[in-house]
C-alpha cells in the first residue's frame, strides 16, 4: 500500500480508426508522490493529454487500453467501477484544460456552472442557495478574481481569457483533492497573464498540499514550477530527472533538441531544431520511435526499443547511447 | 539614415472599428519605419493592435487616418485598389497555416497561384518547375509535396508552404504575422532558420509580429512595443532588451519564462506582472498603461506621454523619462 496519488506502469493506449489502430501510448511510466509537482514536456501529439485522459478515464470511446497499470493510492483505476470512478473524479482529482473557452459552457452563467461542481462533490441536503453562492465567492477570491459577484453573474463570453482560466482553476479547486492536472493551462494566455496564473496555481497548490502534473510546451514555465520533469516522445517516457538536473544535463537526444530549439532571451541565434515531425501512430517507426529524427542514431535503434534505465540517481533515460555493452 | 533606405514608412496610422458596443480603436496614431533588409519587430499582448498594423500595411484594412508609404509611394488604400506591381512586391505569412491554405487545393496550386496572377510563368511545365524551386528553398522535397493537399501536412510543413507562396513573386517586403506561434519549438527553430536564410538570399525586409520576446531577441534588428493600440517604446533590439525603459516593456520582459541563469539576470526585477489589458473601447485616459503601472502618478492619468529620444535610436513615451530631462 502506498499513498502515491498516481503510479503508471508501462501504459499502452491506442485509438481505433478506419485506417487501423493508432498506437499512441507506447510505454508510459509516471509516478507522482504526495505533494510532488511534476512536469511533462514534449511536442504536440506526443501522448501527454492521452495519458492524462487515461488517468481520469475520460478517453474517447474509440480508445483501447492495451496494456499497463494506472494506480491511484494503490487502487487500480483501470478496474474501477463506474461509481468508484465518479468518486475519483469528483473528490480526488481535477483537471484544468488548455482552452478555458471550450471548457466552460457558453449558455450558463458562471454561478450555475460552479454550483454544479460543488453540488456534485458535497452533501448538499439542507444547504441553501446562499451557502453555495458564498462558497463560490470564496473560491473566486482564492483565484484572485476581482469583483467575484459580477463574475458569478456573467456568462463566459463576458470574461477575458485570463479571467476564464481563473474560473476554470476555481472549478478545479472546488473540492478537496489529491491531484491537480494542469494541461497547458497558460498556452492560450498572454505572457504577463501566464506569469500571474502560474503563480496563482503554485500558491494554491502549496497551501492545499496537492500533487500536480503540469503539461506545458513552455519549457521556461515548467522549469520555474515543478520538482521533476518527464520528457515524452511519441507515446513513451524517454527521460526523467529532477528539474535542475534535466535542464542543465539533458541526456536523451530528443530532450537536448527541445532545449536547444527554445529561443533565448539573451539572443545568440538558433539551433537546427529537430528534423521531421512526430510520427504517424498507425505505422510507427520500429525500435526507438525517435530514430528517424535522431542525429546520433545507432544501428540497433532501428531494431530494438531501448529500455528505461537509471543513469544516475533519479535521472533515467531510454536511449541506446547510454547503454553499456 | 537616408530616406531611400526606408522601405516602409507608417505615419500617424489609425484604424477604428465600429461595433455595437462602441468604437474600438485598434490602432491609434502610430508611426514607425522599416529599413531595407532589416527585420522590424512588433511585440505586444493580444489585442494590442499588432496584427491590425500588419493588415493595414498589406491593405487588408483601409486606414481610418494616417499613411502607409511603401518605397516612397502612398499605399494607404485597400489592397484591391493597389497597383499590381505593389502587390507583387509585398506579401504576408499568416499566423495559422491551417486556415490560410485552401484545403481543397494541392500545394502546387497554392504556391503557383501568385505566379499565375502576376504572369511570371507562361505554361504549366514552367509553373511546375518554378513551384519545385520554391519548395526546395523552404526545404520541402518537391517530389513528395507538390501534389499533396494541406490536410496531409504537419504544421511546420504547412507554414513552409505559406512561406513559399509568400516569396513566389520575389517580393522585397514580407509581413510575418506570428509565423511560428502555432508551431512546436522544435519546428519553430527550423522555420525561423528558413526565414533568416531567405532574408539573406533574397534581400527581404521583414515586419515581424510576435508576442514571444525570446524569439524576437533572436530575429529582430529593431523592436517596437505596442500596448492598447499605441507604440510606447522602440529601440534597436540590443538596447530594447538590455536597457528597457518603459514600465510595460519591463513587465513583459519580467514575465518571460526562461531556462538559463544568464536569461534570468537579464529580466528586470522591479516590475511584477499585475492586472489585465484594459478595454480597447474605453481606453484609460493619459498613458494607457497607467492602471497597471507601479510608477503611475497624477500626470500619467491626465496627459499622454510624448516620445523622447534617450539614446541613439531609442525612443520611449513615458512620463518617467520626460521628467528627468
Amino acid at each position: 500500500m502506498t499513498d502515491r496519488p498516481i503510479e503508471i506502469k508501462d501504459l499502452h493506449v491506442g485509438y481505433k480508426t478506419y485506417r487501423g489502430t493508432s498506437k499512441v501510448l507506447n510505454g508510459v511510466h509516471l509516478t507522482v508522490d504526495v505533494g510532488e509537482k511534476i512536469g511533462i514536456i514534449g511536442e504536440s501529439g506526443c501522448g501527454k493529454t492521452t495519458t492524462m485522459k487515461t488517468i481520469l478515464q475520460i478517453l474517447p470511446t474509440n480508445a483501447v487500453i492495451q496494456e499497463g497499470e494506472v494506480h491511484f493510492r494503490s487502487k487500480d483505476v483501470l478496474r474501477m467501477s463506474k461509481n468508484e470512478l465518479n468518486e475519483l473524479r469528483r473528490k480526488h482529482m481535477a483537471m484544468i484544460f488548455q482552452d478555458p473557452t471550450a471548457a466552460l459552457n457558453p449558455v450558463f452563467k458562471i454561478e450555475t456552472q460552479l454550483i454544479d461542481i460543488i453540488k456534485s462533490s458535497e452533501e448538499y441536503e439542507g444547504k441553501k442557495k446562499e451557502d453555495f453562492r458564498a462558497k463560490c465567492i470564496r473560491l473566486l477570491k482564492e483565484v484572485a478574481l476581482p469583483d467575484p459577484e459580477r463574475v458569478l453573474d456573467s456568462y463566459p463570453f463576458q470574461l477575458s481569457g485570463g479571467m476564464r482560466q481563473r474560473v476554470c482553476i476555481a472549478m478545479a479547486l472546488a473540492t478537496p483533492r489529491y491531484l491537480l492536472i494542469a494541461d497547458e493551462p497558460t498556452t492560450n494566455l498572454d505572457v504577463t497573464i501566464q506569469d500571474q496564473v502560474l503563480l496563482l496555481i503554485e500558491n494554491i497548490v502549496e497551501k492545499r498540499k496537492l500533487s500536480v502534473i503540469l503539461i506545458s510546451q513552455a519549457l521556461g514555465a515548467v522549469k520555474g514550477f515543478v520538482d521533476k520533469v518527464y520528457v515524452m516522445y511519441a507515446g513513451s517516457t524517454v527521460e526523467v530527472a529532477e528539474t535542475k538536473e534535466l535542464f542543465s544535463n539533458p541526456l536523451h537526444p530528443y530532450a537536448r533538441g527541445l532545449l536547444e530549439s527554445t529561443p533565448k532571451l539573451t539572443g545568440g541565434g538558433f539551433s537546427e531544431g529537430i528534423k521531421g515531425r512526430v510520427p504517424d501512430y498507425i505505422d510507427p517507426p520500429s525500435g526507438c520511435r525517435f530514430h528517424p529524427r535522431c542525429n546520433q542514431v545507432l544501428s540497433r535503434c532501428e531494431k530494438e526499443k531501448p529500455p528505461f534505465i537509471d543513469i544516475v540517481r533519479n535521472h533515467g533515460v531510454a536511449c541506446w547511447l547510454y547503454h553499456k555493452k | 539614415m537616408e530616406e531611400t533606405e526606408k522601405i516602409l514608412v507608417i505615419e500617424n496610422l489609425k484604424k477604428y472599428f465600429k461595433t455595437t458596443f462602441g468604437t474600438v480603436k485598434a490602432v491609434d496614431d502610430i508611426s514607425f519605419d522599416v529599413r531595407s533588409g532589416e527585420t522590424f519587430g512588433l511585440v505586444g499582448e493580444s489585442g494590442s493592435g499588432k496584427s491590425t498594423t500588419g493588415y493595414l500595411t498589406m491593405g487588408i484594412y483601409t486606414p481610418t487616418a494616417g499613411r502607409v508609404l511603401f518605397k516612397g509611394q502612398d499605399v494607404s488604400i485597400h489592397a484591391v485598389k493597389r497597383p499590381k506591381h505593389i502587390k507583387k512586391d509585398m506579401s504576408i505569412v499568416f499566423q495559422d497555416p491551417a486556415s490560410s491554405l485552401n484545403p481543397s487545393k494541392t500545394i502546387r496550386d497554392i504556391v503557383g497561384l501568385p505566379l499565375k496572377i502576376h504572369g511570371l510563368v507562361t505554361n504549366s511545365s514552367e509553373l511546375t518547375e518554378r513551384v519545385a524551386q520554391l519548395l526546395e528553398t523552404v526545404e520541402l522535397p518537391p517530389e513528395r509535396f507538390m501534389h499533396r493537399r494541406p490536410g496531409d501536412l504537419g504544421g511546420g510543413e504547412k507554414q513552409a508552404t505559406a512561406i513559399a507562396r509568400a516569396i513566389a513573386t520575389h517580393p522585397s517586403f514580407v509581413v510575418l504575422d506570428e509565423p511560428t506561434s502555432a508551431l512546436d519549438v522544435s519546428i519553430q527553430a527550423k522555420i525561423i532558420k528558413i526565414l533568416i536564410k531567405l532574408q539573406q538570399e533574397l534581400k527581404l525586409s521583414y515586419l515581424f509580429i510576435t508576442h514571444d520576446l525570446s524569439l524576437m531577441r533572436n530575429v529582430a534588428s529593431r523592436v517596437a512595443i505596442m500596448y492598447l493600440a499605441k507604440i510606447y517604446e522602440y529601440a534597436p533590439a540590443r538596447l530594447f532588451f538590455h536597457n528597457p525603459l518603459h514600465p510595460y516593456t519591463k513587465m513583459l520582459l519580467s514575465s518571460v519564462p526562461v531556462l538559463t541563469d544568464e536569461e534570468e539576470a537579464l529580466k528586470p526585477k522591479e516590475v511584477k506582472s499585475t492586472g489585465e489589458v484594459s478595454s480597447a473601447i474605453n481606453p484609460p485616459p493619459g498613458c494607457r498603461f497607467h492602471p497597471r503601472c507601479p510608477f503611475a502618478s497624477k500626470i500619467c492619468k491626465a496627459k499622454e506621454p510624448e516620445f523622447v529620444l534617450t539614446e541613439p535610436g531609442h525612443y520611449v513615451a513615458c512620463h518617467l523619462n520626460t521628467k528627468k530631462r
